[in-house]
């Protein structure tokens, strides 16, 4: 019978006691690897060994350096190949291989070009550089939550998604300002029906609640500036033509606006015609006055990037000089990342490996610590390719992650939801889901007619030696696993390979395999054993964290 | 069965698992470990919580017709129109959404109750902070880690999951169907509750890595990844093999409440032991064009209202087709209701109060309360005043249903709730007396004047016992406590409520006396 290595689930870890200062120790595999499994998706071997030679502030600034914008998603839906030519699926709004981006939206397109934004987003986390840029944008897209496919705009989704991009370590305060006027934002949170008449109160609330304040114990806005925020914003609404947001004087509440004591009583005068968009500047300028703005900011990348839990020690010794920090910087992500990443905590052993991978983590990951390829981005295999990503995307999907689709306005419950947070990735249904996508890889399914899949001699060749069963296990254990396993374990995961054999039954077996290359008795044998392998320790418990 | 009054006298927060100071390592081989980890209740009874998410409009879902003048000032772009309500044959002054024919032919059999003004003092408005406030059973403004059905679930079987499944619990404990466990049945250590998506699952068994966790941060994950893993292997044997022994269900629409309630009939009729099932729905938060502008009986809330209609009325169809129709009952909830009066685009705004439905066979049918006041006035401020604490329905639950000792309710829900009359008594214990002075339509809590400037004096009669007489703002706000009474003499009594220096506008008395509960809506004036 199996057990469970526990006698009982440990209620509280030790907190950490490391502070906010530069870190300067040891500069190796493990502190590399921490630190791109959580800035990027996934730690390549290429990527480790780079940075090891980097150094520690020189690894830290080129990750946070990423000025390149990259091309748009394009039309890969386009479909001409059944007789009956009313079956075509021809966008009058962009030709194959062409983007959509701005185009006219056209309700009979949205669906296929949101799948092509999808698979598009998917690609850019596949091939990131190195980067932290595309976490920040999976952490903006939850912190500052929309659903594509309620607000089934493509061209708004994408512009959303660029903006977050193009700014994912700019000024926090300027990205509030561009997404309260955003298309998206103003259709997902009903802006655009915000009017004098009867102010609709759903951006006005969740602007405070989720995107700068927060509900922390010295977030003090009452209901009544839920009220006033309302009516600062009324008047404003997306325009389908321009992809972009007008301001309608006549629809915008002209009275004075009174906020709570927690603003210092703060009133902003009602003001006529365009004067009317001032209140805005006005109201941000107030919201971020506060201390509050920086504080919850901080606990959000901290859980998302750290761990958790957030103890007193770490609101302390972290999130109190970080958010001093950043609001002094005038809201700078980038010296609130910089910061944080290179500090002693971030590299404290105790928080190395505790966080449960998100099923994109888990997924994207996969394929780039694996070398996954794909098809090329060449015109003939479009198709194939952005089939590819859609299927990677599908499978986050359906493990509780669906990129531009977050459950509501809050994101993920993993980033929120007290007191399982990461936890909540990983339940009977969604681990037996994972471990089914893991199956799936290790030994290669199909997407359309391509095979996509660990390509598992090709990995196991780049071993240092493949040939040696204890080294091969412990090699593998060093490459997937945060932390080393015991002997027993070890010698557990080798029987895999061995059966009751010898260590020698596996260097035969890989040794004949190299000397017959093509010999498909040969292959077979070490390949279906390295197959098991994979799939059995991508199931354990070890796997799923980073 | 001695145990359970140690355990209780160890708060949640801290209860271990190590039992009497005896580490739990071993699975059920042991007696004494067995009789640790059964559960203490012995029940066969089933509840299915249907959670409506978003905030549902209860104003158009339960319609107060006596109100109609009101309503049909302040929510004229979205009123339905009161010829094709469905009316409640025993309550005509209440009526159904047309949408709800299912739901109308359950409650004129007599198996539907409609408890009207559910919610809590102090009323929360943001969808994340409510949800919590409702899963967790807290107060508003008291943070728990807990769910209220989680920690129903840890006071049953307090070792879970150390030593589960076992002879005497071979199931999962609850069961959200869909694909992630609601934070209703989180407990200290654990969610006590398995997500089921896929009956058929099965799953290979693979030996664990037996290094054990480290008492750090990714020691606990390590550990909840290892549980969720064994769970996973262990449960679903169990649900597949009770998946396959029905073979034969009734007629369900195709909707996604409709295929989650016919996993909930399966399940149950499969013969699992498991206790509390979860199904949800989205889409409520309907801030606008919630019904069509051309027909206002049409439109999104129809369309929610009717696949929650039709859904319930199928699989308590099938229930019945099953045999099991008497051990299930179910209840909705939604986060918050929404505001009496609708805004300019069609829809309404975060609100507070709202009816809860409870149905099945061990339902009393009927309406408990009564249709809040909606009158031409009101404004965007207002909210439907609080009949009942949510907390009551559960505790009533877990008292009449579960059977479940007054005591440990009251340990649960951290606190004592007004038990209410909803189900039929299977007990065996005494029942309190039937609402008799809300039958009669006596009002036991009355004051005069009304309106006022700044006092009035409130008038009430109590039956003796708990007597409790709160004034609540038009946001649901606790503004003070006039009489909590523990054991008050019965008898009509009179009591001055100073408002002075408070807002001109609506307030409520609400007033609670063992089963008996009445809502006064008083109006100060300039």
């Amino acid at each position: 019978m199996m057990s469970f290595a526990n006698s009982a689930i440990p209620n509280s870890a030790p907190p950490t006691t490391s502070d906010l200062n530069p870190y300067s120790g040891p500069w190796g595999r493990e502190q590399v690897t921490h630190l791109l499994k959580r800035t990027m998706f996934g730690a390549k071997k290429t990527d480790i060994d780079y940075f090891i030679g980097k150094g520690k502030v020189l690894s830290i600034l080129e990750l946070l350096n990423d000025k390149v914008v990259p091309s748009p998603p394009l039309n890969y839906y386009e479909n001409k190949t059944s007789m009956d030519m009313s079956k075509w699926v021809v966008d009058p709004g962009a030709a194959f291989g062409a983007t959509w981006i701005n185009a006219a939206r056209d309700g009979n397109y949205e669906g296929l070009r949101l799948n092509s934004f999808r698979a598009w987003w998917i690609g850019q986390m596949v091939n990131q550089k190195r980067s932290i840029k595309e976490k920040m944008v999976l952490f903006l897209s939850n912190l500052l939550a929309t659903e594509d496919l309620d607000v089934y705009d493509s061209r708004f989704a994408y512009k959303y998604n660029k903006l977050l991009r193009d700014n994912h370590l700019g000024n926090y305060k300027t990205l509030i300002k561009a997404v309260t006027l955003e298309p998206q934002m103003l259709v997902y949170l009903n802006g655009r029906l915000n009017r004098k008449q009867s102010p609709d109160e759903n951006y006005g609330r969740e602007l405070q609640e989720l995107f700068t304040l927060g509900k922390g114990p010295d977030s003090g806005y009452t209901e009544n500036d839920v009220k006033a925020a309302a009516k600062v914003l009324t008047g404003y609404s997306d325009v389908m033509e321009t992809i972009g947001f007008k301001f309608t004087p006549g629809n915008h509440d002209t009275s004075n606006k009174q906020f709570s004591a927690f603003y210092g009583n703060k009133i902003i005068n009602g003001k006529t015609l365009d004067a009317g968009q001032q209140e805005l500047d006005e109201m941000l300028d107030m919201i971020f006055n506060t201390n509050e703005v920086s504080k919850y900011i901080c606990r959000r990348v901290y859980t998302f990037f750290v761990y958790y839990e957030i103890t007193p020690e770490v609101e302390t010794n972290i999130i109190t000089p970080l958010a001093a920090k950043f609001k002094a910087s005038g809201y700078s992500l980038k010296t609130l990342m910089e910061t944080l990443l290179s500090s002693n905590h971030f590299f404290d052993k105790a928080i190395m490996g505790s966080v449960i991978k998100s099923p994109i983590d888990f997924i994207i990951g996969c394929a780039r610590e694996f070398n996954v390829t794909f098809p090329t981005s060449s015109l003939t295999d479009l198709v194939a390719l952005y089939n590819t990503w859609i299927n990677l995307s599908n499978n986050s999907t359906n493990i509780l992650q669906s990129i531009g689709n977050p459950p509501n306005v809050a994101g993920w419950p993993a980033y929120y939801q007290a007191p399982q947070y990461h936890e909540i990735w990983i339940n009977t249904d969604s681990y037996y889901k994972r471990n089914n996508f893991t199956n799936s890889i290790a030994s290669g399914y199909n997407v359309g007619s391509y095979k996509i899949g660990i390509n598992i001699l090709t990995y196991f060749k780049g071993f240092k030696t493949p040939s040696d069963p204890n080294k091969l296990i412990q090699e593998l254990v060093e490459r997937i696993y945060i932390r080393s396993l015991s002997q027993s374990s070890l010698n557990a995961l080798k029987s895999i390979l061995i059966g009751t054999q010898t260590d020698n039954y596996w260097t035969l077996a890989w040794n004949d395999y190299l000397a017959n290359p093509t010999n498909t008795t040969k292959i077979n044998t070490v390949q279906n054993k390295l197959i098991s392998l994979l799939q059995n320790m991508m199931k354990y418990a070890e796997y799923h964290l980073s | 069965m001695k145990r359970r009054s140690f355990l209780k006298s160890i708060p949640y927060a801290v209860l271990p698992s190590v039992v009497g100071g005896y580490s739990i390592q071993a699975f059920g081989s042991n007696p004494f470990l067995e009789a640790l980890s059964a559960a203490y209740t012995d029940t066969d009874k089933v509840l299915v919580l249907v959670q409506l998410s978003g905030g549902n409009d209860g104003l158009n879902m339960i319609l107060p017709l006596d109100q109609y003048s009101g309503m049909s000032v302040v929510r004229s772009n979205i009123l339905i129109p009161e010829n094709k309500t469905l009316v409640l044959p025993d309550n005509p002054n209440t009526a159904l959404h047309p949408a709800m024919t299912g739901l109308f032919d359950l409650y004129k059999d007599g198996k539907v109750n409609v408890v009207q003004g559910v919610s809590y003092p102090k009323p929360d408005f943001s969808h994340f902070r409510a949800t919590d406030i409702w899963m967790s059973a807290s107060d508003s403004k008291q943070y728990l880690t807990t769910g209220w059905a989680g920690r129903y679930l840890m006071n049953e079987f307090p070792n879970f999951p150390t030593g589960y499944p076992n002879a005497t619990m071979p199931d999962p404990l609850a069961i959200q169907i869909g694909g992630s466990v609601s934070s209703i049945f989180q407990g200290v250590a654990t969610s006590m509750g398995m997500a089921v998506q896929n009956t058929s699952n099965t799953y290979t068994a693979i030996s664990a890595l037996q290094d054990p966790a480290p008492n750090d941060y990714y020691g606990k994950e390590i550990t909840h990844t290892r549980t969720v893993m064994y769970q996973t292997q262990k449960f679903y044997a169990a649900v597949k093999a009770a998946s396959d022994k029905i073979t034969i269900q009734g007629t369900y629409p195709n909707s996604s409440l409709s295929n989650q309630l016919k996993i909930v009939a399966r399940l149950i009729a499969g013969g699992l032991k498991t206790r509390i099932y979860m199904v949800s729905m989205g889409g409520f938060d309907t801030h606008s064009i919630q019904v069509n502008p051309n027909d206002t009986t049409i439109g999104a809330h129809a369309n929610l209202l009717g696949s929650l209609s039709q859904g319930i009325k199928a699989f308590m169809d099938d229930c019945k087709g099953l045999t099991i129709d008497d051990r299930v009952i179910g209840m909705t909830f939604s986060e918050f209701g929404r505001r009496i009066k609708s805004n300019a685009s069609g829809g309404t705004d975060h609100g507070s109060a709202a009816p809860v439905i409870m149905f099945g066979n061990g339902i009393k049918g009927g309406v408990t309360g009564t249709n809040p006041t909606i009158t031409a006035t009101m404004t965007s401020n207002d909210n439907i005043p609080m009949q009942y604490d949510f907390r009551s329905l559960y505790s009533s639950i877990m008292e009449n249903w579960f059977c479940l000792p007054s005591d440990e309710v009251d340990g649960v829900l951290l606190k004592n709730f007004q038990r209410l009359p909803l189900i039929n008594n299977i007990c065996s214990r005494n029942e309190n007396v039937a609402n008799e002075y809300k039958k009669a339509g006596i009002e036991i809590v009355s004051n005069y004047p009304n309106p006022f400037t700044d006092r009035t004096t409130i008038k009430y009669t109590t039956e003796g016992g708990y007597t409790l007489l709160q004034i609540f703002n038009n946001q649901g706000v606790l503004i003070k406590t006039l009489v909590n009474e523990m054991a008050q003499t019965a008898g009509t009594f009179e009591i001055s409520c100073d408002l002075e220096g408070l807002p001109t506008g609506i307030y409520y008395a609400r007033f609670e006396n063992d089963i008996n509960q009445q809502v006064r809506m008083l109006s100060k004036v300039q």
